[in-house]
């Protein structure tokens, strides 16, 4: 297990499709080698795709993929070294965790002493070193996840690939595999593909984020650009952004938590902010916070948040929003994915 | 009604017609092989007739035969079935539209009794059968019956073949359903591991089907081993197997030959136990796991 392997990934204006129903147009990604990118969308929008064709799982219908100079699109999946974990573990049930870590060395005839040593410093890594002898139905989900990362680390890989591999899990083990991942990967330099619907995951896990919208990459880059400077209506509104219409007819994108909520008699807000007279619909209690959905005067349902006042259903209130804080869309942009 | 003797009292009716005719055939032909409740009036224990068993040339030869035919059938018709199996299972990979019809052609054999395909093989591979004629009519042969003698033959060929027609299919079925179970994603996880098509076959779906196969196989095997209506139309008179000889000493005019037949027959179930035993022995240490008996 070593870094040595890592490669870039890059894709060339890859379309994929299945049987006629295209899924992929014409993506085009570059991932440094050591690097973790997450491919983030809904449901549906073609990411687990990108990864099966990265994976050689499936033939693109045009595009190439590149392992750092090398062309791997005419490769079988056997021949990529690019192992993938999927959502189920998918732990080959009639042998034991040392021996599905082992499986991809036994494939390539690894010689058993050299494949005992890797098998225990992979199971060490994901803190499974006393469970090399159990079967996977001894497991629990959490620890069957684990035994699948360490398979997939075992051969050093050129390229790791992780398709939701925790959305079958509760919170608390999700939040523990993502430090475990981020850490295993860091250490061992793995260029790693993470797939995900989850924004927070993306956002923890990941360096630079890859959405993808409707088949396509609708945005790259650090989390925090896609908190602060959506290049799209449809990016906005992945990440949360309130949408509303401008007076001139154009898109105003704002924030939540950057919004302010003026209620009855309370205090006017900063010179030069945006004020608009809203309807108080309903206010949730988050906790630490409050969320109110307001409707604007145009129609518009938009929500505020923060440590909000009370407000009664139905009550006259206004939106207060920071110039510099509100992103401008033209009136013609899709307000959905398609087409972003 | 208690949980717990639910299933007893639903299986009772069952149970004990079985139990009365079957066990107490049973027992009625183990208390007379050894001597006991005789027709012919004689009443004292003996175990002379499985002594006998022991220097009868005839049985130890039927017995070899039988052992023979049951290995030989059981071990083509796994090869065979496995084979289909694979072959319809990896097709399906492509369109399952594909192999449809091959699956529909898989399961005709299974419909049909085992008395119609040995009178099948008969009409076929016999001196005057079909395949003869055609050959003759072919010039293949300068006569009908210079065809090669494929039934009623020393190497048991025509059992053999009307067994693998039979069983084959029954196994690639069995082989098939359980392939079918073997989640499609293991195939993509193996393959991303670095697993070739045989690798993947061998490491992955051949052990996920190997307990149900080994417990398919037992079935065919016990079944041949103790077979009487195929060998008897498709083998020799001597050597007979073992469930022809049983039934042929069993139907013998002299009361006298009832004990010995009766103890024959139970030495044949008792043999046939004792090989399924060294066969799941021998498919634990293969499969390393229990098989799953019917």
């Amino acid at each position: 297990m070593t870094s040595d392997s890592a490669s870039p990934v890059i894709l060339r204006g890859v379309s994929a499709a299945y049987g006629d129903t295209p899924v992929l147009r014409k993506v085009s990604l570059e991932i440094d080698a050591g690097e973790l990118v997450a491919l983030l969308g809904p449901s549906g929008c073609g990411k687990t795709t990108a990864l099966k064709v990265i994976a050689g799982l499936l033939a693109p219908s045009e595009g190439e993929v590149y392992f750092g100079a090398e062309n791997v699109t005419p490769l079988p999946a056997e021949r990529r070294r690019a192992p993938m974990v999927f959502q189920k573990a998918l732990l080959f049930p009639h042998l034991t965790v040392a021996e599905n870590v082992a499986f991809p060395l036994d494939v390539q005839r690894i010689p058993t002493h050299q494949k005992k040593l890797r098998v225990a410093e992979a199971l060490a890594l994901v803190r499974l070193g006393d469970f090399g002898a159990r079967l996977p139905r001894e497991l629990s989900g959490g620890q069957e996840q684990r035994v699948a990362l360490a398979r997939a680390i075992v051969s050093a890989p050129r390229v790791m690939l992780l398709d939701e591999p925790f959305s079958a899990l509760d919170e608390t083990l999700r939040g523990q595999l993502r430090l475990l991942v981020r850490e295993v990967q860091q250490r061992l330099g793995i260029t790693t593909v993470f797939v995900t619907h989850d924004q927070r995951e993306a956002a923890t896990m990941s360096s630079r984020i890859a959405l993808v919208l409707d088949g396509g990459i609708a945005q790259v880059g650090p989390a925090r650009d896609f908190f602060t400077k959506p290049e799209s209506l449809a990016v906005a509104r992945f990440f949360g952004w309130q949408v509303l219409h401008g007076a001139n007819g154009n898109w105003l994108a704002f924030r939540a938590e950057q919004a302010r909520l003026i209620a009855p008699g309370g205090d006017a807000p900063p010179e030069g902010w945006l004020v608009l007279p809203a309807k108080h619909l309903f206010t949730t209690d988050l906790g630490t916070q409050r969320l109110a959905r307001l409707r604007l005067a145009a129609g518009d349902e938009v929500e505020v948040e923060g440590p909000l006042p009370y407000v009664a259903p139905d009550a006259a209130v206004a939106l207060a929003l920071d110039p510099g804080c509100i992103r401008e869309f033209p009136a013609d942009a899709p307000a959905t994915a398609r087409g972003w | 009604m208690r949980p717990a003797l639910r299933p007893i009292v639903t299986l009772a009716p069952l149970a004990i017609v079985l139990l009365g005719l079957f066990g107490g055939g049973l027992l009625l032909g183990l208390l007379q092989s050894v001597g006991l409740f005789a027709l012919t009036g004689s009443d004292a224990f003996t175990l002379s007739h499985y002594r006998a068993l022991l220097n009868d040339r005839e049985f130890l030869v039927s017995l070899a035969l039988s052992v023979w035919v049951a290995s030989l059938a059981t071990a083509v018709s796994l090869l065979l079935g496995v084979t289909m199996a694979t072959a319809l299972h990896y097709g399906s990979f492509v369109g399952a539209s594909r192999t449809r019809w091959q699956r529909t052609l898989l399961q005709v054999p299974l419909a049909m009794p085992h008395l119609s395909l040995a009178l099948v093989v008969l009409h076929l591979l016999s001196p005057s059968g079909m395949l003869s004629r055609v050959a003759y009519a072919l010039g293949l042969a300068p006569e009908p019956s210079a065809f090669p003698v494929l039934v009623q033959d020393a190497a048991s060929v025509g059992i053999l073949l009307a067994y693998v027609w039979k069983e084959a299919p029954f196994l690639a079925v069995v082989a098939l359903t359980m392939l079918t179970r073997v989640s499609r994603d293991f195939d993509d996880a193996a393959r991303t591991l670095g697993a070739t098509r045989w690798q993947m076959w061998r490491r992955v779906h051949l052990p996920l089907v190997a307990p149900g196969l080994v417990s398919a196989s037992l079935a065919v095997f016990a079944y041949v081993f103790g077979a009487y209506e195929v060998p008897l139309l498709l083998g020799r008179t001597y050597p007979a197997m073992l469930g022809v000889l049983a039934e042929r000493r069993f139907s013998s005019v002299d009361l006298i030959d009832r004990p010995a037949a009766l103890a024959l027959a139970l030495a044949m179930s008792l043999i046939a136990a004792m090989l399924v035993w060294v066969y799941l022995r021998l498919a634990r240490q293969l499969v390393g796991e229990r098989p799953v008996l019917f």
